[in-house]
């Protein structure tokens, strides 16, 4: 077979006529390059590349192939349940320091709402504390958890500030426990009558709720999105490494046979074994890395499902977030707040009351506004004697409206409790992430290009 | 549901989180760096712009003549609607003890309406809904959805041409509340030192166009804060958001008996910003002319105008309001029950305050 690949170095081509010397030296480059023995060189360089990114891939889509699965959906659902449960307890609390301030101070349940919002208030510390315990390895999550107490602390400054000007409450009705410390050398509290108290306590309240719902509950929502977002990030981050997996190996061992046939054809020998021997090894690769992933398409099969289901939970909770944020409303709008219209109108854009026309079996999240319309807004503007103080009672925890309002969220709950057994079946449905064998498969890689090296030397020389 | 052994390492991690924990909840520096949490504000809390337009208040002293004969429809309609401002500790408030609106303009609406049926309770015939400061219950006045205006509203020229004014039945000025220190003495010790500071006044009101074309003799500006409410601004001032509350004196006297932390100015402003006519004595810190009245639609309120301003013309309301200054506006200043002013009936007043005799001291 005559040479067509420059072995004769092309020394009888006649030199250009005239010209720089690198425009000269360009074309016998070009022919050194054509020479078998810098193919050889070539092909070997090329070998060892493409081995050396089938290991790259091999080591680093392990974290993809193994977070993919059930461990990274068992995370993900594992700190989402926290964040589910700080967003309730901030928006308890919420619900809590508006009832505060319904009451004149010298009425007796004044106290055990305030013991009531401090429980709540306790209850959100306690568990931002266990999760910044479970956080200490994710810098982001832990961020946002500090993110949420420091909010916390500002939001409690302001409702204690109320409570201060509201005026004192008997330590032993709530407990013997302070809820809040002593007002500061500059603040003074106590004076002018308990009626122009009351409104003043009133506005701090109501920039508390504001805080709480602009501020406090959109981190805490902020949270519960990072969390799921872990869930649907692993299933893009993993997308590239699977197909890194399965491409790389493939082009590696395409690569190697090009070269066996091109060496064999060129040589006219018999077939290079170091060129066999890392075929072969690129094919184990290949099978290790398959095995590696094997789990991925069942799991990538039911991740649609649960990001639908995860989708649902978040509207159950954003929906029991509005329910108590109404309720909140409408402690507002009763008390003394120096804008009831603003918050009737803040209630009716969380659509909570049920139509008119529910029929026999009404939607259970939501509330029979009849009360409210007839006996609560209006109250104050209400000439019936005694008005204002049946609708405080219809409110709160005895009253028709409040008993709605904790059916509502009875029904929520139970919603959002047949929501998370609903997640946690699906994740517990996802196949068990496999053995990674991305380790063994870079050291096999690792062998094979040796065998290139040493296959292609072994030509190379016979060539020299 | 058992409860899991704290293991040493849980007890680390327990620990370690503690400390983040207090470490953000007393403001230092947290493990992660958290963003800073933004201090809490009222809703609608924002900065105003300043303008070049220092002329104050064009007051209105001057309303429709009165007229002893009751409104018809008021009468049918059997009930009288009153929008006030439930933020007002002297003039208008809730009280959740008595279950009722109490203050300055519920006594004198309560005098309306005892003349309006003289043989019912006035409380059964009265309604209030509260509605936002300044002109921001004209549109509720529109709609119908109230008959009078009775907040702490001043009338001005401007608003003359949206809403027809009763007779004035208060005389008051713009001034300053400030944080008062532990000895008594307040902060700033009047406007011409609030240059630069942030000074807070109610949206939409005549206190908060005062402040943002204020300027000091030094040719300093205040930085006009506006809030939906004036007890708003009270909630910023206490919170070191901002350096002074603006807004009439009558309305001030009352946040400093919710606030004892806080207190009027006591210096009076440079003599080509005083405006002290309607002040009792030399003490005055006043730098606006502020007549109140109350406000009614301008075509549909022509009738109860005139009745309002027959009512406020008896010898009884007179009574009524000296005891109802008496007992919410015992610290304020003025010099009494003014008198109307010459009666017109074109709308807007062609001269809305001609110069009237004032009462004695």
């Amino acid at each position: 077979m005559a040479s067509h690949t420059g072995d004769d170095s092309g020394a009888d081509r006649p030199a250009p006529a005239a010209g720089p010397a690198r425009v000269r030296d360009a074309p016998r480059l070009r022919d050194a390059l054509r020479t078998t023995p810098a193919l050889i060189v070539l092909s070997g360089a090329v070998l060892v590349a493409a081995l050396a990114a089938t290991a790259t891939v091999a080591v680093q889509s392990r974290a993809s192939a193994t977070t993919l699965g059930e461990r990274s959906a068992a995370t993900a659902v594992g700190t989402s349940t926290t964040a589910r449960e700080i967003y309730r307890g901030l928006a308890d609390a919420d619900v809590a320091a508006s009832a505060v301030f319904l009451l004149p101070p010298a009425e007796d349940r004044r106290a055990s709402l305030v013991t009531a919002y401090d429980a709540s208030v306790h209850e959100v510390e306690r568990t931002l504390t266990d999760s910044m315990g479970n956080a200490v390895g994710d810098p982001d999550r832990l961020t946002r958890l500090a993110t949420i107490a420091a909010r916390l602390k500002v939001y409690r400054d302001v409702v204690c500030a109320a409570l201060r000007v509201a005026g004192p409450l008997p330590a032993a009705g709530t407990g013997n426990r302070r809820p809040c410390p002593s007002a500061g050398s500059a603040e003074q509290t106590g004076a002018g009558s308990p009626a122009a108290r009351a409104v003043l306590a009133s506005a701090y309240a109501r920039e508390a709720s504001h805080y709480m719902s602009t501020e406090l509950l959109t981190a805490a929502q902020a949270l519960w999105n990072y969390d799921t977002r872990l869930l649907l990030d692993a299933r893009a981050d993993a997308r590239p490494w699977l197909a890194a997996s399965v491409l790389a190996p493939l082009a590696t061992l395409a690569a190697l046979v090009v070269v066996q046939v091109w060496l064999r054809r060129r040589t006219r020998r018999r077939l290079n074994a170091g060129l066999l021997l890392a075929s072969l090894g690129t094919t184990a690769v290949l099978a290790m890395l398959a095995s590696s992933w094997w789990h991925w398409p069942d799991a990538d099969r039911g991740f649609p499902e649960l990001e639908r289901a995860i989708d649902a939970q978040s509207a159950t909770q954003q929906r029991l977030g509005a329910l108590l944020a109404g309720r909140a409303d409408v402690y507002l709008g009763l008390g003394a707040s120096v804008d009831p219209a603003g918050h009737k109108a803040a209630f009716d854009s969380r659509d909570l009351c049920r139509p008119p026309a529910a029929g026999p079996a009404p939607p259970g999240d939501r509330i029979d506004c009849t009360a409210l319309e007839e006996t609560v807004w209006p109250a104050r503007q209400s000439k019936a004697p005694d008005a204002f103080r049946g609708a405080v009672d219809t409110v709160l925890g005895g009253g028709s409206a409040g008993r709605a309002f904790v059916a509502a969220e009875t029904h929520l709950l139970t919603e959002l409790t047949t929501r998370n057994e609903e997640v946690s079946r699906m994740v517990a449905g996802l196949p068990e992430a496999r053995r990674h064998l991305g380790g063994a498969a870079a050291w096999v890689t690792l062998l094979a290009a040796a065998a290139v090296v040493a296959g292609l030397r072994r030509r190379y020389r016979e060539y020299q | 549901m058992t409860t899991p052994r704290r293991t040493p390492a849980r007890r680390a991690r327990r620990r370690a989180a503690s400390l983040a924990l207090l470490a953000a909840l007393t403001g230092c520096a947290a493990p992660a760096t958290p963003t800073p949490a933004p201090p809490a504000r009222p809703p609608g809390v924002a900065t105003a712009p300043t303008t070049d337009a220092t002329g104050g208040v064009c007051p209105v002293r001057r309303s429709l003549p009165p007229d002893p004969t009751p409104p018809r429809r008021i009468l049918d309609r059997g009930e009288l609607v009153a929008g006030v401002d439930p933020s007002d500790a002297t003039m208008s408030h809730w009280d959740a003890s008595t279950q009722r609106f109490e203050g300055f303009n519920i006594e004198l609406m309560l005098a309306v309406a005892r003349a309006l049926w003289p043989s019912d309770d006035p409380r059964r015939r009265l309604t209030f809904k509260a509605v936002p400061p300044g002109q921001g219950a004209f549109t509720m006045l529109d709609r119908g959805e109230i008959d009078v205006v009775a907040t702490s509203l001043t009338a001005s020229c401007e608003r003359a041409r949206r809403v027809l004014f009763s007779n004035d039945y208060l005389d008051s000025g713009q001034t300053v509340l400030v944080r008062r220190h532990p000895d008594g003495t307040p902060e700033f010790a009047g406007m011409e030192q609030l240059g630069g500071r942030r000074v807070c006044a109610a949206a939409n009101t005549t206190s908060l166009a005062m402040i943002a074309g204020y300027r000091t003799a030094g040719g300093l500006r205040p930085v006009p804060v506006h809030a939906p409410h004036p007890v708003d601004c009270l909630v910023l001032l206490r919170q070191g958001q901002v350096d002074g509350v603006s807004t009439d004196d009558n309305i001030l006297l009352g946040f400093t008996q919710m606030a004892p932390d806080t207190t009027l100015v006591t210096e009076a402003p440079r003599p080509e910003r005083r405006s002290c006519v309607h002040h009792r004595d030399e003490n005055c810190t006043w730098f606006t002319d502020e007549p109140h009245a109350f406000a009614f639609h301008l075509t549909d309120g022509r009738d109860l105008v005139a009745f309002v301003n027959h009512v406020l013309a008896q010898p009884r309301t007179a009574k009524v309001w000296q005891e109802a200054h008496d007992r919410w506006l015992a610290g304020h200043r003025d010099r009494g029950m003014p008198s109307p002013g010459p009666a017109t009936t074109a709308w807007p007043p062609p001269d809305p305050a001609p110069a009237t005799p004032r009462p004695a001291d």
